[in-house]
């Protein structure tokens, strides 16, 4: 009995440390050479989990291995972001990023994580922010839509994804930047706000390009939060034309754990740069209605520190923080 | 008919072939603890990237099928609701498996989830754009009634103290509000623990409220686990064509009532099968006899959980809206491979559509033969694996699906904590059915409430946002209905002097 | 547990206890004190969080002294049909998966899956072990382990812990 168990243990133990070993010894110029594994804190069928899914195919193309895509869903990512730091650090195991989702969940409250725990090593693509209305809605622009909130304020309801989420800070924004008020109501996902829209429930939606695109025939955009128009819809004015400094959005990128070799993490940064000048990649991520974005490793701590201190502002607005 | 064309095409040995191992693999994923539809789904999906769409569409058709089904099995057998959806399958597909009726109640199962299966697909086929209006109708106060109403259901289905009842839903809704809080963004109940932060995730709650008790009484008799009678009577396919033709209208009025609350996004199945449930008891002429092991309550449930893979998938098709988890996995792979849901779907892509609604067809139909064949063979191990063998099986089920639901181990003690309470709470008269009910419907009550309220606010008429709507009043008269039916019902017959009553009296718990 | 039907017919005016009578008192105290736990700790959530919280406390407090007043309006009798069946081996199983669920992180889900897995067939027997029963059993649990390893690790890619211990 005790020789048999014992033995077990040990033959497990071995096979593990060889294993660890080996993933250990292999150079960054062999990585990947097996299955990647590449977490994503939220449920599946998100825009992370479709944005996830087809950057797959063509990880494969470009490594021969896999890219095995998982959920940790919770607390709006917290489950996942805050165990990141407990997963092996050899690079195989990746964990989708999300801003400004990692930046305003820890602000004023412990929830397992800080933003500079998350090593991230390349953002692709964002949604840029965007006031969706239905088909058959009185206002045609957003000058419409400001006048109603101005003449009374708070009759105008906007539904959104989250309570201190990305649509809540965009509306907190824009409240700020058009001096109206609006009644903001939150919802579990941009699933159930738009289906708030779509009901007839809220006036307008604060959601995404994608959103957009995925409901072409139902819904239309007031304004989009982008540097640019969207090339799906070049009709669709971006904020800054009317007037109303905002770009931003949900950015979407990837980390490892801390203490993962800066050498696996260029050649990381590398594979999915290369991913997103795939010009297949591009085109079926524009038709989603997503803009691709270029940060790589070395352009990440200049970049983070911008959206940092775009988001703390509205943070103090919101009063997350003091 | 061109839809027959495309159904011919689903036909082809290669696609056949492909939806007989999706089937056969979803059974078994779903007939184990904590693996969901959703995982079974979602591991496919990367494999049906390299196949031809209509392929890739059949499979995870039927593997979902497969595994919506295959959670009945671990109801009946064990009294653990693989997902939400089978709650009810444990009410009476338990007690049935105790007395020595595995077997029927397995075979009822395979008949009621093919007949349910058939209707929903049926819906989806001819009704869809019709009744995809319906999802778009349900607003945020919607939903908070029809969660109230589905709490309503306690009075109708807790045996023992009704107010025990409601004790249990209130404990249930506290701990569907551990977290952080969608509206409004509190943290709430963590107790300082970032264990907490996540919520409790709630199928590795039903793993624990309803499994653990199971295992902990398991251990204490060395008698076995479900009685068996000394013949082997196989499947009983004869006895349970029977009964179910003796339900043809709770099989057809189950499956309705799926596919219906189906299409709410969010509400799906649990919903579904729970109403279904107390419909056909309400309906029944024996209602006392039902969580006692009536055959017709699990015709009920599983005709109703079936009905919402179809159900599901309009809103997901037409809408673009997915109404549950796995229809999410695969609107996300239909995006992927370049299509787009909404109209085209039934123009552009009408080709791709009808073979995927022709492979959930060829599923369910798939069902039958392989669910006999897997159920009879899940039935004979359980009844002939030793005690010994049994219980760490069980226990290895519980924590390892519990675990590889969101990959934590904190789910996994969470589990084990929220189980040896749910056994306490079992011996003192508190069942888990009202738990899970409240911990399921509390955050749907809570956010329809609060997005209801600011909508109120917005719009100055509070009263009107709440009590407004025709759908809304609908609701609130079900509501209605469901507390006091009971209660009348029961004054009517004891002035009749019927002492059939008495059994649902209250306080006969033991 | 036991879902049978009490054989011997309480009369009106009395209540059958689930278990002991005391218990039946001592639970919806148990429940109010919950109640006002989750009452008091509403105080610092915003008024959106604390509104749906604060209700259930309240109902769940009012439900359980109904509760209280039917008790003290009915003559409670004890349960004495309830089961007394082996509490050690119930202890022992609750530990036993406990442990379990504590040990995976740092002993790899084999090697504690393994363990718990003898563990839990000790606890479950209650007939005496033969060598070769035991034998035989051991060989089915390695085997069982096996097989639910490949289906989740490989099949299934769900990530199993390695264990900590042997991951230096």
């Amino acid at each position: 009995m005790r020789v048999s168990r014992s033995s077990i243990g040990l033959a497990a133990g071995i096979g593990m440390a060889i294993v660890t070993s080996l993933s250990m010894v292999a150079s960054a110029n062999e990585f990947p050479s097996n299955n990647v594994r590449y977490v994503i804190p939220f449920g599946p069928g998100g825009e992370s989990d479709i944005s996830a899914r087809l950057q797959q195919k063509y990880f494969e193309e470009i490594t021969g291995e896999q890219l095995v895509v998982q959920y940790m869903p919770g607390g709006g990512g917290a489950v996942g972001w805050s165990q990141l730091k407990d997963m092996t650090a050899d690079g195989y195991t990746i964990m989708g990023s999300n801003l400004p989702h990692i930046i305003l969940k820890p602000m004023g409250k412990d929830v397992g994580f800080q933003a500079e725990d998350l090593n991230n090593f390349f953002y692709f693509h964002y949604s840029p922010d965007a006031i969706l209305v239905r088909n058959d809605s009185p206002y045609e622009t957003l000058d419409d839509l400001i006048q109603a909130a101005k003449q009374a304020p708070g009759v105008v309801t906007l539904s959104g994804s989250g309570t201190y989420s990305a649509n809540d800070v965009a509306n907190t924004r824009f409240q700020q930047l058009a001096d109206v008020t609006t009644t903001y109501i939150p919802f579990k996902g941009t699933g159930a706000a738009v289906t708030a829209l779509l009901g007839g429930q809220v006036q307008a939606e604060w959601g995404y390009t994608t959103v957009a695109a995925n409901h072409q025939d139902k819904l239309r955009m007031l304004a989009v939060a982008a540097e640019e128009r969207h090339p799906m819809f070049p009709d669709v004015p971006t904020f800054k034309e009317l007037g109303y400094d905002m770009v931003g959005g949900a950015y979407r990128g990837m980390a490892v754990p801390e203490g993962t070799p800066v050498e696996i993490r260029q050649r990381l940064s590398d594979i999915f740069q290369q991913i997103n000048q795939n010009p297949a990649f591009q085109q079926k991520m524009q038709d989603l209605g997503f803009v691709l974005i270029d940060v790589p490793l070395e352009e990440m701590p200049e970049f983070m520190a911008e959206q940092r201190r775009v988001y703390e502002e509205t943070a103090r607005e919101l009063g997350l923080i003091d | 008919m061109e839809i027959l064309t495309y159904a011919l095409g689903a036909l082809s040995p290669v696609n056949l072939g492909l939806a007989l191992v999706g089937v056969a693999a979803g059974i078994i994923i779903g007939a184990l603890p904590g693996l969901s539809a959703t995982m079974a789904v979602a591991v496919l999906v990367p494999v049906t990237f390299g196949m031809a769409p209509e392929s890739a569409l059949i499979m995870l058709g039927a593997i979902y099928t497969g595994a919506i089904y295959g959670g009945s099995y671990s109801a009946i057998l064990v009294n653990t609701p693989g997902t939400p959806s089978a709650i009810a399958t444990t009410f009476d597909g338990f007690p049935m498996a105790k007395r020595g009726d595995g077997d029927l109640a397995v075979t009822l199962s395979t008949l009621a989830s093919v007949a349910g299966g058939l209707i929903g697909v049926l819906a989806l086929l001819t009704l869809a754009p019709l009744l995809a209006q319906v999802a778009l109708s349900f607003g945020p106060v919607e939903y908070f009634w029809l969660a109230i109403f589905g709490l309503t259901l306690i009075s109708a289905l807790s045996e023992g103290s009704t107010l025990k009842g409601f004790i249990g839903a209130g404990f249930g809704l506290l701990l569907s509000t551990i977290g952080v809080a969608v509206v409004g963004g509190d943290t709430r109940y963590t107790f300082g623990s970032q264990v907490l932060l996540g919520g409790i995730e709630t199928v590795s709650a039903l793993i624990g409220l309803y499994c653990i008790p199971v295992l902990i009484d398991l251990v204490a008799t060395p008698e076995a686990h479900l009685k068996v009678d000394g013949e082997q009577r196989g499947i009983r396919l004869r006895e349970g064509l029977g009964l179910a033709w003796l339900g043809k209208f709770n099989l057809f009025r189950s499956a309705s009532i799926g596919t219906l609350v189906a299409i709410l996004p969010g509400a799906g199945g649990s919903i579904a099968s729970l109403v279904s449930y107390s419909e056909a008891r309400r309906a029944s002429r024996q209602p006392q006899t039902f969580g006692k092991g009536n055959p017709q309550g699990v015709l009920a449930t599983e005709a109703a959980n079936n009905a919402t893979v179809g159900g599901g998938f309009i809103p997901t098709l037409v809408l673009g809206i997915p109404g549950t988890p796995p229809d999410a996995v695969i609107l996300g792979a239909l995006l992927v491979q370049g299509f787009r849901t909404g109209p085209e779907l039934f123009t552009t892509n009408a080709s791709i559509t009808y073979t995927f609604i022709a492979g959930l067809f060829l599923a369910t139909c798939l069902l039958l033969p392989l669910g006999l064949l897997i159920g009879r063979y899940a039935f004979k191990s359980i009844i002939t694996i030793p005690k010994a063998l049994l219980v760490p099986t069980i226990a290895f089920m519980t924590v390892i699906g519990t675990y590889a639901i969101r990959n934590s181990i904190s789910d996994v003690v969470i589990m084990l904590t929220l189980g040896v309470a749910g056994w306490l709470l079992n011996r003192y008269g508190f069942r888990p059915s009202p738990i899970v009910l409240g911990l399921i419907l509390g955050p749907i009550a809570e956010q329809g409430f609060v997005q209801g309220f600011l909508m109120g606010r917005a719009s100055g008429a509070m009263f009107t946002t709440f009590f407004g709507g025709p759908i809304s009043l609908t609701i609130i008269a079900l509501s209605v209905v469901s507390v006091f039916y009971p209660i009348v019902k029961e004054r009517l017959a004891r002035r009749r002097g019927d002492p059939g009553s008495r059994g649902s009296h209250k306080e006969a718990s033991s | 547990m036991s879902n049978a039907m009490p054989k011997a017919r309480v009369s009106r005016g009395e209540i059958r206890a689930a278990c002991s009578a005391r218990a039946e008192y001592l639970l919806p105290l148990l429940f109010i004190a919950l109640g006002s736990l989750c009452l008091w700790q509403a105080r610092d959530m915003s008024q959106l969080g604390a509104v749906f919280p604060v209700t259930i406390a309240a109902v769940m407090i009012l439900a359980s002294v109904l509760r209280l007043l039917q008790l003290t309006l009915h003559r409670v009798i004890d349960n004495v049909e309830r089961h007394q069946d082996s509490t050690p081996r119930r202890v022992l199983l609750v530990v036993a998966m406990t442990g379990w669920a504590l040990i995976m992180p740092w002993a790899g889900f084999l090697l504690a899956g393994l363990a718990s897995f003898f563990f839990l067939m000790l606890i479950a027997q209650h007939k005496p072990w033969t060598p070769r029963r035991l034998l035989g059993h051991l060989m089915t649990g390695v085997v069982l382990v096996a097989c639910f390893y490949g289906l989740f690790a490989l099949l299934l890619n769900v990530p199993l812990p390695m264990g900590r211990w042997f991951m230096g």
